[in-house]
């Protein structure tokens, strides 16, 4: 075992209580640098580690997709992808009973999911055509909304619950929303685009909406705010940054926040960019820009999280979400579960949902 | 040729052949992978790193549970003979584990390292140590400056009280 490579090493410490993973990690020099990173992990302020064991319908799980949190950190939900479609799973992460959504037949594949502040609003996109379900208040079915732009490639509900945003994989504009099925609202910009490449869409803590979007085209990062007032959507500025390569990168310089400004300077307009390198294979969920409750906006760079204070490491394993409880915020991640066949009931999948207070 | 009936020779580090059926093969992602890239004709497929001895193991978890799931065998069964099929020598184990991650194969991997895990359970660095054939480099200031970092004095005075 002497010799053992690190990435097996740290999957078996990963089956280990603090504990035991501390005495493995005494065992040699060798050890005790392979596991360093893992004891660190573990030993974050705050880790609470809940497993659930859930049931899974179908017989056939694929794969865990992305995971949403609510801003207290209460409501977790994510979507489990199977051979027939998905199901999302809404987990009470206090109570840790967990309820599933009755999806749209013709939602086959769902790929966003996003949580309420209040954890009270789910909603979910999926299909080619962009499906949306909205599920609010524990009902099990949801209003189901065609926004016909196709693939949606970013979803967010405003701080007020108000409204849903919406970016789509192949047309350069924005879709907003209301929750409660009411009318909606299609915010255009770069219409010349030609496969549109979205870094990023939120709402701010006053329920601006922030996007990011660059094309292949214009070879242009564009950052759009528009800001919801009454009925309309008024569009406040565009910015164009020429730092996109002509196609979908690998690698890209994206703007970051200026880490010495002031927390109270720090909201996305006063933000002074700065050029960093970013991996787009990261499968974390946290968008390229996330505002949470206290207005801190953070973005997603390689493996770590920056906001506006100091940069703080994150870790991710499997999909992760940053949750917009501001300062304290609660990161969840959602670890690989292996599906496991029980008998004529279905697979039983253990998910374990672990948070960490740690900012 | 359909998947059905193809045949997929899996030949070890040390030259052995092992003729597998398509479906068994591909419980290895790095094989499905393989598979994928070349022509239908192609059959052999080499394992440069795995010898005879862990590949055949390797092959009676991939056979066994490619039929579980065929027959829709109980859970229980299935756990059963996993517990089984993890009955060997430490040494064995380890080199199915580096397999199964060399190979891609989630579920051997995962259960290896459950079973690896189980081992440790609740032991003490020395007993580890002992169990895994591992010599400790540390000195004993590292290792008292470790132990302090990690807050373990009590639990050390613990495990030394037991072992008195």
């Amino acid at each position: 075992m002497e010799n053992f490579p690190d990435e097996l090493l740290v999957r078996i410490a990963q089956h280990l209580p603090k504990r035991d993973a501390s005495h493995l990690s005494m065992c040699s020099k060798g050890f005790h640098a392979s596991l360093k990173p893992w004891l660190a992990f573990l030993g974050t302020s705050g880790e609470e580690e809940l497993e659930m064991n859930l049931r899974i319908a179908g017989r056939n799980v694929i794969s865990f997709g992305p995971c949403a949190v609510s801003a207290d950190g209460r409501v977790t939900a994510v979507i489990v992808n199977q051979m027939l479609g998905s199901t999302v799973y809404r987990i009470d992460t206090e109570s840790k009973e967990h309820s599933t959504y009755d999806m749209d037949m013709d939602m086959q594949t769902s790929n966003c999911v996003e949580v309420s502040y209040s954890g009270r609003i789910v909603a979910v996109s999926g299909g080619s055509s962009g499906l949306v379900q909205v599920f609010a208040d524990d009902k099990l079915e949801g209003n189901t909304r065609i926004c016909a732009g196709g693939r949606v490639a970013l979803l967010r509900i405003s701080p007020d619950e108000k409204h849903l945003a919406l970016a789509f994989e192949e047309k350069a504009e924005v879709l907003v929303l209301s929750v409660d099925g009411g009318e909606t609202r299609d915010v255009q910009f770069g219409r010349k685009a030609v496969v549109p490449i979205w870094y990023g869409l939120d709402f701010t803590r006053e329920g601006d909406l922030v996007a990011t979007l660059g094309t292949a085209a214009s070879e242009k990062v564009t950052q759009v705010s528009m800001a919801i007032e009454g009925d309309e959507v008024v569009m406040k500025s565009v910015k164009q940054r020429a730092s996109v390569p002509p196609t979908r990168p690998q690698h890209f310089d994206l703007l970051e926040l200026n880490i010495e400004e002031t927390e109270d300077k720090a909201k996305w307009r006063q933000v002074d960019a700065e050029d960093i390198t970013m991996s787009l294979s990261d499968p974390s969920r946290v968008p390229f820009f996330f505002c949470t409750k206290d207005g801190t906006l953070w973005t997603s760079v390689d493996v770590n999280l920056r906001h506006s204070g100091p940069p703080v490491k994150s870790r991710w394993i499997g999909f992760g979400a940053l949750s917009r409880r501001g300062p304290w915020t609660v990161k969840y991640t959602l670890n690989q579960a292996l599906p496991a066949q029980v008998g004529d009931e279905g697979c039983g999948v253990l998910v374990s949902v672990t948070r960490y207070d740690d900012y | 040729m359909t998947e059905k009936g193809r045949i997929v020779k899996m030949v070890s580090q040390d030259q052995e052949e092992f003729e597998v059926e398509y479906g068994v093969a591909t419980m290895s992602t790095l094989i499905a992978n393989v598979l994928q890239d070349v022509s239908e004709e192609t059959t052999t497929v080499p394992i440069p790193n795995v010898n005879a001895q862990v590949l055949a193991k390797v092959i009676e978890y991939c056979r066994y549970h490619y039929e579980a799931k065929r027959i829709d065998q109980s859970e229980e069964d299935i756990e059963r003979w996993n517990k089984d099929f993890m009955k060997v020598d430490n040494k064995t184990l380890f080199n199915i584990l580096i397999a199964a991650s060399f190979l891609d194969i989630a579920d051997l991997l995962d259960l290896g390292c459950k079973t690896v895990a189980g081992m440790i359970k609740d032991k003490s660095v020395e007993q580890i140590r002992e169990l895994f054939c591992i010599e400790g480099d540390f000195t004993e200031e590292q290792e008292a400056k470790m132990r302090e970092e990690n807050n373990w004095g009590s639990e050390m005075s613990q495990e030394n009280n037991a072992a008195q």
